[in-house]
């Protein structure tokens, strides 16, 4: 046995899965030669190393429960839909459950476009902003270098088809992390990101010149009027400002998010 | 095999999957996510899965490609002008004039903290720390090794071998009168 055939059955020496034969021949081979033998022994050390000293993450006491109940879930609904076409396709039944079934596919648009009210803009601007900021904020781990503003703006430019107006773009308290494009209202959606003394905050700027601020909410800042709302807990500051809309989400108290607000409202021209 | 005892054997491997998940995220919710959506998508997908075969190993084919497709979205989705530490890879060669012998490797292996370790395996590319820790930790044979990453035989030893040599020429660039550390950028 050369040296370089039996390095390359170390890994299966360590986990059992030579022959009798290849084991006594590499052995054999490890007994005559002290460079593969030493060589073996540090490997068999590194193998072992890792295995015992890495980190080995551990998921939080519930997690097995979420995943559990995540996969009965699963069960559940899938059990429901087998039982109807089970039911669908069996029996005398047949014809009153297309008859329901068809009835409900007809009866179903109409009931959303006619019954149920329709959502207020300002309300979802509020909430489909938070849930980007608590997506984009897990994902978001401290930047070792700072982006050039410019090369953001003209990227997103590029992306969302209008320009973000902003000309603050950062400062000592609030520094400018990132930029990405995001989506909602049925509109595309420059979303800024900056991370403050405590926490991150989010400025999402988007066409809204359909939009109509409400006329409860709003905050008296000076001499400006923002709508101030909230979803999971927290905060969402929604403005227009000529053709474009904009809102501030942050996880930080209101009087950091109204310094915020200030300090971006009056840079726009 | 029933789905129930599916279901049983899916959250066996739960501890596995979440500690590979967690060190190629770094992230505690995004390994959570990784590891729910694989289980889901394996739930989905069982009957794809033969009998008698390895459902780890299956489950963790599922989990790298789901890791991928995560990847390839985030990347399309998100400009962050930081450097994400998982496009760095460890480019090290062998420090000069830091020549240790075999036994003072051996020795230094057994003084080696967890953190230095960890510090090591974080900075080989997510490729290279996936197979050494799916090898040593997992204790996956390199066939199926060969099967979770989708790649021959061959390149799973190459890759082994490589990151294998790159924590040795980490380690031993790591003796006390070198003054150097194992945090990521500093073995220069």
């Amino acid at each position: 046995m050369t040296c370089e055939e039996a390095r390359d059955r170390f890994e299966d020496l360590l986990k059992e899965r030579l022959s009798s034969d290849d084991v006594s021949a590499l052995r054999r081979h490890l007994a005559d030669c002290p460079a593969c033998s030493a060589e073996f022994e540090v490997w068999e050390r590194q193998k072992l190393t890792v295995r015992l000293r890495a980190t080995r993450h551990q998921p939080s006491l519930d997690f097995e429960q979420r995943v559990r109940r995540k996969l009965g879930r699963g069960e559940g609904f899938k059990d429901v839909a087998a039982f109807a076409l089970r039911s669908l396709w069996s029996g005398r039944s047949a014809t009153i459950a297309i008859t329901v079934l068809v009835t409900l596919i007809i009866a179903l648009p109409l009931y959303h476009k006619y019954w149920i009210p329709k959502q207020d803009p300002i309300l979802l601007v509020v909430t489909e902003s938070v849930d980007d900021y608590i997506r984009i904020g897990l994902r978001q781990s401290s930047p070792t270098t700072l982006p050039d503003p410019l090369r953001v703006k003209s990227w997103l430019e590029n992306r969302l088809g209008f320009s973000p107006e902003l000309r603050f773009w950062g400062d000592n308290e609030y520094l400018f992390i990132g930029g990405v494009p995001t989506y909602f209202l049925d509109r595309k959606v420059a979303t800024l990101v900056f991370k403050g003394d405590q926490s991150l905050s989010t400025l999402s700027i988007f066409p809204g010149s359909d939009l109509k601020m409400p006329e409860q909410g709003r905050r008296q800042v000076e001499g400006f009027k923002p709508y101030l709302g909230s979803f999971k807990g927290y905060q969402a500051l929604f403005w227009k400002q000529g053709q474009l809309a904009y809102v501030i989400v942050t996880a930080a108290g209101e009087k950091e998010l109204l310094d915020f607000f200030l300090k971006v409202r009056k840079s726009i021209p | 095999m029933g789905r129930a005892e599916f279901e049983q054997a899916v959250l066996e491997s739960l501890e596995s999957l979440y500690n590979i998940s967690f060190w190629m995220t770094r992230n505690k919710v995004e390994a959570e996510d990784l590891v729910q959506e694989t289980c889901l998508r394996a739930l989905k997908f069982r009957q794809q899965f033969k009998e008698g075969t390895n459902l780890k190993a299956w489950l963790f084919t599922i989990m790298k490609n789901t890791l991928i497709n995560h990847r390839e979205k985030s990347a399309r989705e998100v400009l962050w002008n930081s450097q994400r530490n998982d496009e760095v890879t460890a480019d090290l060669p062998r420090a000069q004039g830091n020549e240790i012998s075999l036994q003072e490797e051996l020795a230094l292996f057994r003084t080696l903290a967890r953190v230095d370790i960890d510090s090591a395996l974080m900075k080989l590319s997510d490729e290279l720390r996936m197979t050494v820790l799916l090898a040593d930790v997992e204790e996956f044979t390199l066939e199926e090794i060969a099967e979770i990453m989708s790649c021959p035989l061959g390149t799973v030893k190459s890759r082994l071998h490589r990151a294998r040599e790159m924590l040795r020429s980490m380690i031993r660039d790591y003796t006390p009168s070198s003054g150097k550390t194992l945090e990521p950028g500093g073995h220069a």
